[in-house]
């Protein structure tokens, strides 16, 4: 009971669903090298009071792993849900912290269950992933949030809508940007696959040990990772897609240039950590056993990993080499061939918009926005042609989309508080004359009362 | 040794060879056509490995390197896929992770490339083509976890060769996830009933229209991935249902002959099924992730965490 109190005002901070409402406003109003430091440790001193909190817990773990699981869950699949149907880089990026806070939550409860069930191996992996995650996510969220000060910086412009063909005036933040989408997504070679990995791990390597509960639990995690993954490749496609490339959607770009030198420098040391870690995540394992022992004593499970953890970085090796090789090969085949530049196909009709006639970031999120329609609460605006209506006029076309908890957690209450209030109101003439009657009445009310020992 | 690491990819590489020209072949026979030779995909790729580029103007480098990285996730992916008692070149535990997110970057990569194109139709490729593996993503990795817990392993060569030691009943599950794997598979390669590849209208296609604007050496890096990624997965539902066999020949074989069913049942399947309803595929793949939880609780009885009553 205790824990749930202090897991409501830690979660508050840290943004679990349905706390969550105020961060998609928080972060578009901060300038962004905030957004930033706000994503990568503010709200993760939430998640550190959660675990403070965790440490001084001994019994009824097995629900409160439960809970913690259920609610990352939650967080984690409807905060990217939320995220697709943004239009609005920075919001958008505020809700991925969301589902970033679940990724995390969700390694934190699966160590919590680990730890009610005496199972080292869960415990651990589960604790290991969660907490290089924090790590993680603070890396490639700053660096998104800065990319898109750059963007800001340049365009003048957060809607997304309004960009579009970036890459060729801003290719180092383009690919910047890129980097932090893909490791975001949880993409190997990147940071945000190990962490994820060594959940994965965790969880599939125990599914045989322990009971029915706990299986089902386990495959609603597998299925929750999975499916975080998927969104977030969706929507990271997305964005990165409609900022960066085909034309430019309208004339704020025309003007976009390359940012200097000292803005792009921190983006160098941050995606340095994020290759790092993700091709050569061994290191991290030893610092991470060090953190996971508060918790249990028995981090041997760390060192079973170690194996995975340098096939990992085997594997991706020869990816890279391979990449590296194809590109050279690709060079030479180049060579005394001939390489033409043309329009793109367009179904043989060449009199096409380029700004108009490709996907926008609306109708890439259409069917995401559609299945979790009672979520997003998107709503279209358009009126129908009518069948007499022989020369239809020009029509606008809108949809909105909202967030399903900020408007019956946040702003239906707060609405009706304010009606209430309004009501109220009336007393508040502004006329002395009332205010001293008020205290008149109010003293004739205290006398009365004393006079007949109520008070 | 050396040999025994080259043999896996060196046998399904061959085969993926051959694979499209067998469901091409299929196809012809069916419909009453003589049908072009099964080598004739490979020679189309040779051709096009020789040929020059066209590039749209609108495109930057996004587009010339995503193939380089679909090839290459592919080709990594394969590098994990043991045979029978031969195992893979990588293999440690989760390496299926790695395997599904490692092809899952090669489809970020393909998705950014059509939409680098700045095209209506490749856009709408590109968003199916993240919608529908978003959908199907759950059934490929609740089908290893029912095999997981199944046999208490976590790398695919394990995987698969404890599979069928403790008890017969395994070959319900063997069976079952056969079945999901060859959906799968046809999903992933955007095959029917998901996606047609020969309807040649833009509005309906997936795979197909994403490609559109590629020519020559890209052209043919993807469609060689294409092959690739098919044999994978017969490679896949092979280590599923072959039975406890030492014989280096026989698995072989096996081997062979189930690709050629796979082949022969993909052409088949096209042939005499119809494509969906666009707005229908969404349903449709989910019943996939639903048809492998029912795999999952059956394993849940076999190893009695179910408890029936008698």
């Amino acid at each position: 009971m205790l824990f749930i109190f202090f897991f409501i005002g830690f979660a508050i901070k840290a943004g679990f669903v349905p706390f969550h409402t105020w961060l998609p406003y928080a972060h578009p109003a901060a300038p962004s090298h905030v957004s930033g430091i706000m994503s990568g440790i503010i709200i993760k001193m939430g998640i550190y009071g959660i675990i403070r909190v965790l440490t001084y817990i001994h019994t009824g773990l097995f629900p409160i792993g439960i809970f913690l699981l259920i609610v990352s869950f939650v967080s984690g699949v409807l905060g990217v849900t939320l995220a697709i149907v943004q239009h609005d880089v920075k919001k958008l990026l505020a809700y991925h912290s969301i589902e970033n806070i679940g990724i995390i939550g969700m390694g934190i409860g699966i160590g919590v269950i680990g730890l009610a069930i005496n199972n080292p191996t869960l415990a651990v992996l589960g604790f290991a992933g969660g907490f290089l995650h924090i790590f993680n996510h603070a890396l490639f969220k700053s660096l998104l949030f800065f990319t898109a000060g750059n963007i800001y910086n340049q365009t003048h412009t957060r809607n997304i809508e309004h960009l579009g063909g970036l890459i060729k005036k801003m290719p180092k933040t383009a690919f910047f940007f890129l980097l932090g989408s893909v490791a975001i997504s949880g993409l190997p070679p990147f940071n945000g696959f190990i962490s994820e990995f060594l959940i994965y791990v965790g969880m599939f390597k125990e599914l045989h040990t322990g009971d029915l509960l706990l299986s089902l639990v386990l495959l609603g995690g597998i299925v929750g990772l999975v499916l975080i993954g998927g969104l977030a490749l969706y929507c990271f496609t997305k964005v990165f897609s409609i900022i960066f490339l085909g034309n430019a959607r309208s004339n704020k770009t025309e003007h976009a240039k390359e940012v200097n030198g000292s803005m792009l420098f921190p983006k160098f040391i941050l995606s340095f950590f994020i290759i790092f870690i993700g091709i050569l995540p061994v290191f991290v394992l030893k610092p991470l056993a060090e953190i996971v022992s508060i918790f249990t004593p028995d981090v041997s499970a760390l060192t079973e990993i170690i194996p995975s953890v340098q096939g990992i970085s085997v594997s991706l090796g020869i990816f890279i080499l391979m990449i590296a090789g194809l590109w050279f090969v690709r060079k030479l085949a180049a060579k005394n061939k001939t390489v033409e530049t043309g329009p793109t196909w367009g179904c043989a009709y060449t009199g096409a918009n380029p700004a108009v006639h490709q996907y926008s970031a609306t109708s890439y999120s259409d069917y995401i926005g559609n299945l979790a329609k009672y979520v997003t609460g998107n709503r279209k605006q358009f009126k129908i042609i009518e069948k007499d209506e022989i020369f239809p006029e020009p029509r606008k076309f809108e949809t909105h989309s909202s967030d399903i908890f900020e408007d019956y957690l946040v702003s239906k209450p707060t609405g009706k508080l304010l009606q209430f209030l309004e009501k109220i109101a009336v007393f508040q003439t502004g006329n002395l004359q009332h205010y001293l009657l008020y205290a008149i009445v109010f003293m004739a009310l205290i006398l009365g009362l004393t006079i007949l020992n109520v008070l | 040794m050396c040999c025994n690491m080259i043999f896996n990819p060196l046998v399904i590489i061959l085969v993926s060879l051959v694979f499209p020209g067998i469901i091409t072949l299929t196809k012809a026979k069916i419909a009453g056509r003589k049908g072009p030779s099964v080598l004739q995909p490979f020679y189309d790729n040779i051709r096009l490995f020789r040929k020059g580029n066209v590039f749209s103007a609108t495109t930057s480098w996004i587009f010339q390197f995503a193939p380089i990285i679909y090839f290459s996730t592919v080709f990594m992916a394969m590098l994990f896929i043991p045979l029978g008692k031969q195992p893979a070149i990588l293999s440690f535990e989760g390496d299926f992770v790695l395997f599904a997110y490692l092809l899952a970057f090669g489809k970020f990569m393909m998705i950014a490339a059509a939409m680098d194109t700045g095209s209506g139709f490749e856009g709408m490729g590109a968003n199916r083509e993240a919608f529908y593996s978003l959908l199907v993503e759950p059934a490929f990795f609740i089908v290893i976890a029912s095999m997981a817990l199944l046999t208490n392993h976590t790398s695919f060569y394990d995987l698969f060769n404890n599979l069928h030691i403790e008890s017969e009943l395994s070959y319900l599950i063997a069976i079952l996830s056969v079945y999901i794997f060859l959906w799968i598979a046809m999903i992933e390669n955007s095959r029917l009933p998901v996606d047609d590849p020969k309807t040649h209208l833009e509005l309906t296609m997936v795979h197909e229209v994403m490609v559109l604007d590629y020519s020559g050496f890209d052209l043919a890096m993807i469609q060689s991935s294409n092959g690739l990624k098919f044999t994978i997965y017969g490679a896949l539902i092979f280590n599923l249902v072959l039975p406890m066999q030492n014989y280096f020949a026989a698995q072989l074989g096996i081997f062979f002959i189930v690709e050629f069913i796979f082949a022969v049942s993909v052409g088949v399947l096209e042939s005499f099924r119809a494509r969906n309803k666009m707005a229908k595929n969404p349903q449709w793949i989910l019943a996939l992730s639903a048809l492998a939880i029912l795999g999952f609780l059956s394993v849940l009885i076999i190893t009695g965490k179910i408890v029936l009553m008698n």
